[in-house]
């Protein structure tokens, strides 16, 4: 494990203290958890696998806005 | 270890063999070490999920919300595959990866930039086969890559 020192602004510790005593967790795994959000958690263990194949297998026709280069944001936030 | 930020046109390109850049999706798949990695972050699952359960881009394959999850389940458990929440700091690089379209109106940029920041905010080579996406960001100097 390795060690680090982090000053915090008052007010987020104000925050950090609050949100511990809110949650019963101590602000060590507040810090933690926020950290790992943002910069990924611990590796997970690399079992290996890797997919082989597409997941849809079935080469019955597309639909008409099926995307072909672009993404379309259109249909994903209408 | 390189990372990959694929954006949804090419998840979708993995998930479907209809797609017309399946191959090329699956070329460059086979081609990422297991020590590489590929990042899915919210906005692309979001994407993916749409678009999966959606019967006029899907048709007759269209899945229903319980379907689409276990496909990006599938997706995920590809141990190469890592979901990454929006990085803090994502802002910045949003306003500064869109700075020099201030003028235009096209919304669709809004999209493209964004994949673009959360690239490079994740310290990601952005994966796209979308030409004008990937000219902009190599003009821009952002890493990305087209798979052939």
């Amino acid at each position: 494990m390795a060690a680090r020192t982090v000053e915090i602004p008052e007010s987020l510790d104000e925050r950090l203290r609050e949100r511990a005593e809110q949650t019963g967790q101590s602000i060590d795994v507040l810090i933690l958890e926020a950290v790992s959000q943002t910069y990924g958690a611990p590796e997970k263990p690399k079992q290996g696998f890797r997919l082989t194949g597409p997941i849809i297998t079935d080469m019955g026709e597309r639909g008409p806005l099926y995307p072909t280069d672009e993404t379309p944001y259109e249909l994903i936030f209408p | 270890m390189n990372s990959f930020f694929p954006d949804v046109n090419v998840w979708l390109a993995l998930a479907d063999v209809r797609h017309s850049h399946y191959q090329p999706a699956w070329n460059w798949l086979n081609a990422v070490s297991l020590d590489d990695q590929l990042i899915l972050a919210r906005f692309c699952q979001l994407g993916i999920l749409r678009l999966l359960t959606n019967p006029a881009v899907m048709s007759g394959a269209v899945m229903n919300i319980g379907q689409a999850w276990n496909a990006v389940a599938r997706l995920m458990g590809d141990s190469r595959v890592e979901f990454r929440p929006e990085p803090v700091d994502l802002d910045p690089h949003f306003r500064r990866a869109m700075a020099p379209l201030a003028e235009k109106p096209a919304s669709k940029w809004i999209g493209d930039c964004y994949v673009i920041a959360s690239a490079h905010a994740h310290r990601a080579t952005l994966v796209t086969f979308d030409r004008a996406l990937l000219s902009f960001a190599e003009t821009h100097g952002y890493a990305a890559l087209r798979p052939n």
